[in-house]
């Protein structure tokens, strides 16, 4: 009897997305509460369409077209794209409904290379649109303060959005060897999609080596999309028509856990993105002391913090951002300046143990209620 | 890092290059393979990348291999006119097994040849100089219509300006207009006071007649104070909100449990009622009040046999406003007749005139589940137990639960 009575007290929490796996941002995040909260006593499923089969022994999982059959006290559903039997089991669910809204690309991104890539983006953009109209007691949890705004622009009320930094897999290691090689080397690392601003970062290295010198090195890192082969066409073409082959070197689908070597003997991190929402290689660069230089964009600054050497706006001036890849690249004091800063940004606020605070001081009001 | 996640750029490209020219044939000439005459202008039309691949194509019915597509795409991009490379290609020895005939290249070759000579070629740059003269002059003409239009905007732009101007003294005369209705009404309003007094007459009459003594009413109430003592507000002090108080039963129930209760009617007899007998009453329409009060303000909220008095869409938007003004936790309490009780669906429900409908509890419950509050539960109340047929079996017992089990219910949940 009684430990059926304990049993009642216990919520039972489903955590959902489309697609559970090992290797993407979203499911680190994923696994990260399932973690937190099987930590602290709670009954914990992970539900999902797809599921990756080296978890199924770990995990207790729950495929997603039976949600229907059970009843769960809170489902913590992670909204990152448009997937209809997500939103099937959102208008079934009656109780406790938390939402993760991960960043969702701007469709205009990909009106000149993919028209699915678009549609999947409005689609997933409408769909945010309808939980936000139809699930009016949801509590909204947001990578960021500006997927926060672009939330409170589609209509949901400030007090029932809180801002909760995604778990990562963030490791500290600041041990570099001395960067003084002969040629310097600038990395950036984010999916070959047309948001990141790749075409910006040729540009800039066309620049920097006719006005400063031509030892430069620019690594491309990221993953392709058979959907995006267009723009990565255009890009090579853009390397092949500027005469870069010898500067730029580009390494495609590299798996999570490999990245972080990709990162050796990296002068500087480069990001040039203009809509993005969590970008875990800056914290990776950030994370093992690597300065960051950065376009003007909201979500890049939010995300790079106090370690952020951002060009201030000039749009296509790119003999101006030389000038300046060649100042944090050459001044020791501004470089140092950005590590310190860097290390702080990520120890403050994107550390697990922070982000468990977080998102349990978000959830305490559902928690409260069964505990 | 491993190379093998790198990518070969110039190999890459090149591979990119044939695959998308191949996508752009096929969708433009799918039938290159077969052309054995063609004219110069179809192969000219082509550019960069393409030009070269379907001349491939034409001329030598296959694909081009990387060497001469890198040759030829070279040629071009240094200056080399496409006459020249499809002279080149025309006359190779594969060029000449297939033998396809292009028209038209007379004059073409003939230009390609003269513009060795510096005289065609000063000539040709003078016809240029005359035709960009010539569409100067052209420009300049359309221009002085584009200058016309632009003046005609101009116009209709002050016309908008100045109809937007009178439009705003419009509204201001509008609203001039709304005040003085506002007080014709008012004026009015005194005249129809006393009109309806006599209904408030009628109503508190007929209610005192009907619905039974205020004691028996109080008793039948003290089943929901624990429901009350139960709300999970962390304030210790709320307020009580009891829309349609009627003669106060409820209200005086409350300030014997020490709990903060308000009574809204528009009721003006029951509100003197009230007010005689020192319960918070105000008097006002429960849809106005509603709205006029703050998200999140009120512990609970009841009405006991009000909902039945609205039109369905009223009761709606009644039970929207009060999961609004409701605090998270808070109650909401509706009590109204119980339709499922034979006597009360077909007859006791219209001793009424106002009533609008019966509503069966299952239609309360879908309600207040679909709009959001938890925890829904219907409770039976007031059998008439006098009346039963005191004989034990299922057919009795059925016959007495249908016409003399609860006549009323209650429907709650919490925000």
């Amino acid at each position: 009897m009684q430990s059926s009575a304990i049993n009642k007290l216990v919520p039972r929490i489903a955590i959902c997305h489309q697609s559970i796996s090992l290797d993407d941002i979203i499911n680190h995040d994923v696994i990260g509460m399932y973690k937190l909260l099987t930590k602290m006593g709670l009954k914990v499923t992970l539900v999902g369409e797809f599921i990756d089969e080296r978890l199924k022994n770990t995990f207790n999982f729950q495929n997603a077209y039976d949600l229907v059959k059970t009843d769960f006290d809170i489902l913590i559903y992670h909204h990152s794209s448009y997937w209809q039997l997500g939103e099937k089991l959102i208008k079934k669910f009656r109780k406790d409904l938390i939402i993760k809204f991960h960043h969702i690309i701007q469709p205009h991104f990909f009106s000149p290379y993919s028209l699915i890539m678009k549609k999947k983006c409005q689609l997933a953009w409408q769909m945010t649109e309808s939980f936000i109209q139809k699930s009016i007691n949801a509590l909204w949890l947001t990578d960021s303060f500006n997927d926060k705004s672009a939330l409170k622009k589609l209509g949901c009320d400030d007090d029932k959005i809180k801002v909760v930094s995604p778990f990562n897999r963030l490791d500290l290691k600041l041990n570099r060897s001395n960067q003084n090689h002969d040629c310097k080397k600038i990395i950036f690392a984010g999916n070959f999609f047309p948001h990141n601003g790749h075409m910006h970062l040729v540009n800039i290295l066309k620049e920097y080596i006719k006005n400063f010198s031509p030892s430069l090195e620019l690594q491309m890192i990221g993953s392709t999309n058979e959907e995006l082969q267009i723009y990565f066409y255009q890009l090579l073409k853009k390397i092949h028509k500027d005469k870069m082959e010898k500067n730029v070197r580009i390494f495609a689908n590299i798996p999570y856990e490999n990245l972080a070597t990709s990162f050796e003997k990296a002068d500087l991190f480069i990001c040039m993105s203009e809509d993005e929402g969590f970008q875990i290689p800056i914290l990776e660069a950030q994370a093992r002391g690597i300065p960051i230089i950065a376009g003007k964009s909201p979500e890049i600054s939010e995300m790079i913090g106090y370690g952020l050497g951002n060009f201030p706006e000039k749009n296509d001036d790119y003999l101006y951002y030389a000038q300046m890849l060649h100042e944090a690249l050459q001044n020791q004091q501004l470089r140092e300046s950005l590590i310190h800063k860097g290390i702080k940004n990520v120890t403050q606020r994107f550390l697990n143990s922070t982000i468990e605070t977080q998102f349990i001081t978000s959830i305490y009001p559902i928690l409260k209620k069964y505990i | 890092m491993e190379n093998k996640f790198e990518v070969d750029i110039e190999k890459t490209f090149l591979e990119f290059q044939i695959k998308y020219n191949m996508i752009v044939d096929s969708q433009r000439n799918s039938d290159f393979r077969d052309t054995k005459n063609i004219h110069v202008k179809t192969l000219t039309h082509f550019n960069d990348e393409n030009f070269i691949f379907n001349l491939y194509k034409i001329l030598f019915k296959r694909n081009p291999d990387a060497e001469g597509f890198k040759n030829y795409y070279a040629q071009l991009k240094n200056g080399t006119d496409k006459i020249t490379i499809i002279r080149e290609l025309q006359s190779s020895s594969e060029g000449k097994k297939n033998n396809v005939i292009i028209h038209g290249l007379f004059f073409p070759t003939l230009n390609s040849k003269l513009n060795k000579f510096f005289i065609y070629k000063f000539i040709k740059n003078f016809i240029n100089l005359f035709q960009l003269l010539w569409k100067s002059f052209y420009f300049y003409k359309h221009h002085s219509v584009l200058f016309t239009l632009q003046n005609q905007l101009e116009n209709a732009e002050n016309q908008i300006s100045s109809m937007r101007f009178n439009i705003e003294k419009l509204h201001e005369q509008l609203e001039k207009h709304n005040t003085s209705i506002v007080n014709i009404s008012k004026e009015a309003g005194i005249t129809l006071k006393e009109e309806i007094k006599d209904w408030d007459e009628f109503y508190a009459d007929f209610e005192n007649t009907m619905r039974g003594p205020q004691e028996l009413i109080k008793k039948r109430q003290e089943v929901y104070i624990p429901l009350l003592q139960d709300i999970r507000i962390p304030e210790k002090t709320f307020t009580i909100l009891d829309l349609g108080s009627g003669r106060g039963e409820w209200l005086e129930l409350l300030a014997k449990n020490n709990f903060n209760g308000l009574g809204i009617d528009n009721n003006i007899a029951a509100i003197d009622a009230c007010l005689k007998r020192n319960l918070p009453v105000i008097n006002e329409d429960v849809m106005t009040y509603l709205s006029q009060q703050p998200n999140e303000s009120i512990g609970a909220i009841t009405a006991f046999h009000i909902i039945e008095h609205l039109p369905f869409v009223t009761l709606l938007k009644l039970i929207d406003e009060a999961y609004r003004v409701l605090k998270t936790e808070g109650l909401i309490l509706l009590e109204t007749p119980n339709p499922n009780n034979v006597l009360v669906g077909s007859c006791h429900f219209y001793l009424d005139p106002t009533h609008k409908k019966p509503l069966p509890y299952n239609l309360m419950e879908f309600i207040l589940v679909r709009k959001g509050f938890k925890n829904v539960k219907v409770i039976e109340l007031n059998s008439l137990e006098m009346y039963t047929i005191n004989v034990n079996d299922e057919l009795t017992h059925r016959f007495n639960h249908l016409f003399y089990g609860p006549a009323d219910y209650a429907v709650i949940g919490y925000k």
